[in-house]
């Protein structure tokens, strides 16, 4: 049994030390899917959603009602059903316990990043050991929130990593539109032939590799898909910072490969390894899962007929690889963009483009 | 098997029985040093054994004058043993001697050695005879039987048949009883069974010196249970023990704690036969190093007993033995060998710590075990007070899991993050880790202390696990072959989660007696944080 994700309670302003939880939408040991909102909570101001990031089984920590300490669980989510007799979960069954007597104990390099960040010790109330981890959730909850509410107003300059440039009065008034529309994001899909030789199983990530290397030279020519929407312009990125989409039962963790320039399709291979042993385990740093401007998702050892995998937040698009067809003898390939960035027809040439220079090496 | 012989004879003086031994070996047993270490306690404590030698010149294959030097009949003398001399071409002087030597040792409780000339008419074994054929011959026909057949052939056939009769009455009854046993019978799987339920309390404080607990449970058993006998080298008081844990006991049962002659194979040997006999032996070895000297006897007799006699019999032999290093003793005295006895089957391997009341595992040992068990004490424990590991917000916790004790040092209230499995004297100094692994590198580590370590008990090593993802098992003795390898293999058996599994053991070389170097070589806080943080350090 392994825990997804951990839920706690999220510092939603300064003022506030509890919260009332208002609404479960579902009970220990039901099965929620990611995305789906699993309870609602008040602070003294606002009701607050919270989505699973996750799709497995619910544990609660508190029912209806409850008044929570900023920074104490609310619940878990599992990748198999959490067991109830007392030998699986002790640790549970004592995280409910009172433990605000407790002394926290922090370990060295949660001081600093508390230091650094600002935060206020206070959210740590009732834990008994915190370290860099702990502060990275409390970091992550409380900044999640806050950066979707406030990505409209986010001013963007121009620095080292960023080109900034506001959009015209038109393409504003489009972008309104898609938003009344309710959607900003569209998928295009081609397909990847490969030849009668070509054996997906033999290939280790060959293929994946070669398609890295290949959008990371192509999105030299494309910089609105290396690129992201804030308030009313758009932010180029600088470079190119290819990010891989991983879940391989540890959480989905989207994993930035080096700079690839003057890279050869086995350093890439390499490069590529090494992110998902450390992915394994879990020895990902948070520079490690940030700061990339280009996502790929590969499932094609999934078995996945095509899917459009989502736009992470600050990137103008993602690239999915599907599962091989047999039959047909070729993979999907879907690029889901950011309408208000770029449209159909550029996201199909780079698609199309792409799929050329991939044919070369098969 | 003399020993064990030895050891039964023992237990009948001890429970004022008239019965005595009957060892029957062979001059080929000459070559063995268990014999004359037997022999010389069985005349310093009279014990009533008589051994008969069957001297037949041969050793397998191998004549006598290739093997044995001087007389056969002075090895027992200079033990001060009274020899009878008899052979099988002389009956009647056979017979004589064999009654009297019998009386001899019931009615002077001492032992004795018989010495009884022959031939072996037959291959030691099925087609390996390459004796003179002429001198076989000779004695063929000398033989006695043969020499009683040729003259009285109808009373010969009439008796052998009678014999026959006996024989295959005898075998066609055990046949019955136990020819269709199934594995499930013969084999109880002590993994198997009732699992029992893992209740966590706090321990109490206790602040007794670990060797002064051990001598009280023996000092309260010994006063309860007439059966408990210590058995060791130098364990008389006022010396009381390498390591004190007799002190005074052999003043108030000097009947039932006997000081023996270095001589660990016998002493190992005479334990099986007092356990057989119904006794409760707890056997001293005073180093751990000097374990490999009673292994002939763990390994080829005390384990098998009970198997070998169709459960009939059991030997509930226990060896006390303190191992471990830094205390600058050097290579021969400071080993930990723990991994020699956990490749034994049949057998429990207990490790007592500095963190767990030993009073109550003894007990359970004397309680519940009907077959060998052994013991490992910690030289440097014995001096510590048993104490609550203090880890400030950790919870120490113990739990009794199949009558032994678990300790289990976690988090008060947060997920832990790495699974520590550890025993014995490393126990200590493993949660001496626990603070600076958290403040240093982040580790909320959940210790696991075992005191059972053969076989055992894997379901909370495993459920940590499942929740760590990462475990490392702290040894003391080298990581080639030992406890780490069998936890972490038996471990990833058991689970089908991905598991980062690390071994921290001492270096695999003699451990020197130079004291900074041996504190190099043994596993020690500085080599268990390393690792341990190293595999956290991002």
């Amino acid at each position: 049994m392994l825990v997804l994700q951990e839920i706690f309670v999220p510092q939603e302003s300064v003022n506030d030390e509890f919260v009332r939880i208002s609404k479960l939408y579902f009970k220990s040991g039901d099965y929620v899917n990611s995305g789906q909102a699993i309870l609602e909570f008040e602070t003294s101001k606002v009701n607050v959603c919270i989505d699973s990031e996750f799709d497995g089984y619910i544990e609660f920590f508190c029912k209806e009602g409850d008044e929570l300490r900023v920074g104490e669980l609310i619940c878990r989510i599992y990748d198999s059903m959490p067991c109830t007799d007392s030998k699986d979960n002790y640790h549970i069954k004592n995280d409910t316990e009172n433990h605000d007597e407790i002394e926290t104990i922090y370990s060295k390099a949660a001081l600093e990043l508390i230091e650094s960040s600002k935060i206020n010790k206070a959210v740590f109330q009732g834990r008994d050991l915190v370290n860099v981890d702990d502060v990275k959730n409390v970091i992550k909850n409380t900044g999640h929130v806050k950066e979707d509410r406030n990505l409209q107003k986010e001013q963007i300059f121009d620095n080292d990593e960023i080109e900034y440039k506001t959009l015209s009065n038109i393409k504003r008034s489009e972008i309104n539109n898609f938003l009344d529309a309710g959607n900003v994001t569209s998928t295009v899909y081609l397909y990847l032939d490969v030849k009668e030789s070509y054996s997906p199983d033999n290939t280790n990530n060959y293929l994946l590799s070669v398609v890295v290397l290949e959008v990371f030279k192509l999105l030299k020519k494309y910089p609105e898909l290396n690129a992201f929407f804030s308030g009313d312009g758009i932010a180029y990125y600088k470079s190119i910072k290819i990010g891989m989409a991983i879940d391989a039962g540890y959480g989905l963790k989207v994993v930035k490969l080096p700079d690839l320039e003057g890279k050869t399709v086995s350093e890439v291979e390499n490069e590529i390894f090494r992110a998902i042993k450390k992915y394994l385990r879990n020895k990902l740093s948070i520079d490690d899962i940030t700061g990339s401007t280009f996502t790929i998702s590969d499932m094609s050892n999934e078995g996945v007929a095509f899917f459009s995998p989502l736009v992470s937040s600050k990137q103008s698009a993602v690239l999915g690889i599907s599962g091989f067809d047999e039959k047909l003898r070729r993979y999907t390939v879907s690029l889901t963009f950011d309408h208000r960035v770029t449209e159909g027809r550029k996201a199909t040439m780079f698609l199309k483009e792409l799929i050329e220079s991939i044919n070369c090496y098969f | 098997m003399v020993p064990i012989a030895a050891g039964l004879a023992l237990a009948s003086k001890m429970g004022k029985k008239d019965g005595i031994s009957l060892a029957f070996i062979g001059d080929g047993t000459l070559g063995e040093g268990i014999l004359y270490e037997t022999m010389n306690i069985a005349s310093k404590w009279n014990i009533p054994i008589l051994i008969i030698c069957e001297n037949n010149y041969y050793a397998q294959s191998t004549k006598q004058e290739l093997n044995l030097s001087g007389d056969i009949v002075k090895r027992a003398e200079c033990f001060d043993i009274k020899v009878f001399k008899s052979n099988t071409w002389e009956l009647e002087q056979l017979f004589n001697n064999a009654k009297e030597s019998i009386n001899y040792v019931r009615t002077n409780g001492k032992p004795a050695f018989h010495l009884v000339d022959t031939y072996r008419l037959n291959a030691h074994s099925k087609g390996d005879d390459y004796r003179d054929k002429s001198e076989i011959e000779m004695y063929y026909r000398k033989d006695p039987l043969n020499v009683f057949r040729n003259t009285n052939p109808d009373l010969y056939q009439e008796l052998l048949n009678e014999i026959d009769k006996e024989l295959d009455a005898v075998i066609e009854e055990e046949t019955e009883k136990f020819a269709e046993i199934r594995i499930d019978e013969y084999y109880d799987n002590p993994e198997g069974g009732e699992e029992s339920e893992y209740i966590w309390k706090e321990p109490d404080e206790i602040e007794i010196r670990q060797s002064d607990l051990i001598y009280s449970f023996f000092k309260e058993e010994m006063r309860k249970n007439e059966q408990v006998v210590f058995i060791g080298e130098d364990v008389l008081a006022p010396y009381g023990g390498a390591f004190k844990i007799s002190k005074d006991l052999s003043t108030e049962f000097p009947e039932r704690v006997l000081t023996t002659p270095i001589s660990e194979a016998a002493i190992t040997g005479i334990s099986n036969g007092l356990a057989l006999a119904g006794y409760r032996p707890f056997l001293e070895i005073m180093f751990g190093d000097f374990i490999t000297l009673c292994l002939d006897q763990v390994l080829n007799h005390s384990v098998k007993f009970f198997h070998m006699y169709n459960k009939r019999v059991n030997c509930p032999i226990v060896l006390r033995t303190p191992m471990g290093g830094r205390r600058g003793y050097g290579p021969t005295h400071s080993q930990t060998l723990d991994k020699l006895l956990l490749c034994i089957d049949n057998i429990k391997v207990i490790s007592l710590n500095s963190l767990t009341d030993p009073r109550p595992i003894y007990k359970s040992i004397l309680e519940n075990e009907k077959n060998p068990v052994i013991v490992i004490e910690n030289k440097a424990d014995y001096a510590k007070k048993i104490t609550k590991a203090n880890v400030e917000n950790y919870k120490f916790e113990l739990a009794y899991v199949r009558n032994y004790p678990i300790v289990r040092i976690r988090p008060i209230v947060s997920r832990p993050t790495a699974t520590i499995v550890t025993y014995g004297g490393m126990s200590s100094i493993v949660v001496d880790c626990i603070a600076t692994l958290f403040y240093e590198y982040d580790v909320k580590a959940e210790v696991i202390i075992l005191s059972k370590i053969k076989p055992v008990d894997y379901d909370e090593i495993i459920r940590s696990t499942n929740v760590t993802g990462h475990l490392f098992v702290v040894e003391e003795g080298s990581a080639c072959n030992g406890i780490g390898s069998e936890i972490i293999a038996s471990v990833l058996e058991r689970t089908e989660n991905r598991i980062y599994a690390r071994r921290i053991a001492s270096v695999p070389v003699p451990v020197p007696a130079n004291k900074k170097l041996e504190e190099e070589v043994l596993t020690n806080r500085r080599n268990i944080i390393q690792v341990i943080g190293g595999v956290f350090k991002c």
